[in-house]
């Protein structure tokens, strides 16, 4: 061996790579259901799909067809289907929004307790383990004065910031978690993707999971959120900014977790949910 | 070794018919050095992430073409060198290859404060004179000395056949030479 190759040798131990993250959890999440092997001819579009490529594409497609899909109910659900979590839409947009807001503000509805929540909703609420109690617990009820909730109203919860959980420049809690019913209440949560965000699709325990990473932009179209201005285009009235966030379906709960961190990070809680 | 071969074999047996945790197993005994190569060819974390977890979605949904029997890492390490390759990173993006500060001075050494610095100089300029190669070259140096891959991987990582590995590295380390030399001048 030559000098050289000596001195790398030993340079070995002390290269400096970053650490590996947790792959296999995200990997195991992202297969759960799917057959192992080889597919039939018909599912492999369908498995193209679930590439990132694919979803940009996707979000591209619904920015064209978004404003005639928004404005007719039909159209909309069609697109919702296709899109497959039927509590949310994604569109892709150049920049988002001039008056978009920066932080949380008075959204979240009125506080209660985990114990009386379920009472508001038309769903059973589910709640993260290993990370106690929340700091925070609000429903939105469609009856309620101070809100904008869906039919079935909506769940938030928040959890103090903690490690693997740190706090977030735009919620400024460790995690927030909204919960509302995708049947209820189709295309509720709204999300404007400027092109640095990214969005890939995938299933977690069977069920249809989004994760967006990146600065994007999330709003209602609820009580005039979503109105049409005088030229007839559509625009969108409070957008606030969100970090990386995770949406999945749960039977027929439409779940969002929302945090600094990271999918791996973000399937393990997926993982944990469970009903109250 | 045969043991090693033979467990991994079964879990490759069983995540085959469809056990998701058996291939989570392989998932886990693989990830770091899937990592490591994806990292050397895009040296962005994020993108390697990405690249590592595509290949072992790829390979998982390509198992049934998997020879019973062969060995899996130079198979995936291939599928993720490849899915690396795909994601073209800016130069401006790229994190360097650098080393990490060592806390103790190698057991039985007792260099004068001098001599260690010249030393972790020399190592310095080895490291960046690796970072200035072409991917084909740093990865086959990295492969070989830094991840010490044996011939099939380091082929399954290069993109070649386990006959070329050689030469490539022989390049690779008369191109190192090369740059070291001229760094001197």
């Amino acid at each position: 061996m030559s000098e050289l190759e000596s001195r790398l040798r030993e340079l070995a131990a002390e290269v400096d790579y970053p650490p590996t993250p947790p792959i296999a959890a995200s990997v195991v999440g992202r297969l759960a259901g799917e057959p192992v092997g080889r597919t039939r001819p018909g599912r492999r579009a369908w498995r193209r799909l679930t590439t990132r490529t694919a979803v940009l594409a996707a979000a591209l497609v619904l920015l064209a067809a978004g404003v005639v899909a928004a404005a007719v109910p039909s159209v909309r659900d069609d697109v919702l289907r296709w899109v497959g979590l039927r509590g949310a839409t994604i569109e892709r947009v150049p920049a988002l929004p001039a008056n978009v807001q920066r932080h949380l503000g008075q959204v979240l509805g009125t506080p209660t307790t985990l114990a009386a929540a379920g009472d508001s909703l038309s769903f059973t609420p589910l709640v993260p383990s290993g990370l106690g109690r929340p700091n925070g617990v609000f429903v939105g009820r469609r009856d309620d004065p101070r809100g904008d909730a869906p039919p079935g109203g909506e769940l938030t919860l928040t959890y103090a910031p903690r490690p693997g959980l740190p706090r977030s420049r735009y919620t400024g809690v460790g995690l927030l978690v909204n919960e509302i019913d995708g049947r209820l209440a189709p295309g509720t949560f709204g999300k404007l993707m400027p092109p640095s965000s990214r969005a890939d699709r995938f299933r977690i325990d069977g069920e249809l999971a989004l994760w967006i990473e990146g600065l994007h932009g999330i709003y209602r179209q609820l009580h005039g959120y979503y109105y049409k201005d005088t030229e007839h285009n559509f625009r969108i009235g409070r957008v606030r900014l969100s970090g990386n966030a995770l949406l999945l379906q749960q039977g027929p709960v439409l779940v969002r977790l929302e945090g600094e961190f990271t999918l791996p990070k973000a399937i393990h809680l997926a993982h944990t949910l469970h009903p109250r | 070794m045969a043991e090693i071969a033979a467990e991994e074999a079964a879990l490759i047996a069983r995540a085959k018919a469809g056990d998701l945790p058996a291939y989570e197993q392989i998932v886990e005994c693989h990830q770091a050095t899937a990592f490591r190569v994806a990292w050397l060819i895009t040296r962005s974390s994020s993108d390697a992430e990405e690249a590592t977890q595509d290949a072992f979605l790829k390979a998982y949904r390509a198992l049934d073409r998997f020879r019973d029997g062969a060995p899996f890492r130079p198979w995936l390490l291939r599928i993720a060198a490849n899915e690396a390759r795909n994601r073209r990173v800016a130069e401006s993006r790229r994190e360097r290859l650098s080393l990490r500060m060592l806390e103790e001075a190698p057991a039985g050494a007792s260099p004068s404060a001098e001599e260690e610095l010249v030393d972790a100089d020399s190592r310095r300029r080895l490291v960046a004179a690796i970072g200035r190669l072409p991917e084909r070259d740093r990865l086959a140096i990295a492969s070989r000395y830094f991840l010490d891959l044996g011939e099939a991987e380091m082929a399954g990582a290069l993109g070649c056949r386990p006959g070329t590995v050689k030469s490539r590295l022989s390049r690779a380390l008369a191109r190192l030479r090369t740059e070291m030399e001229n760094e001197d001048e």
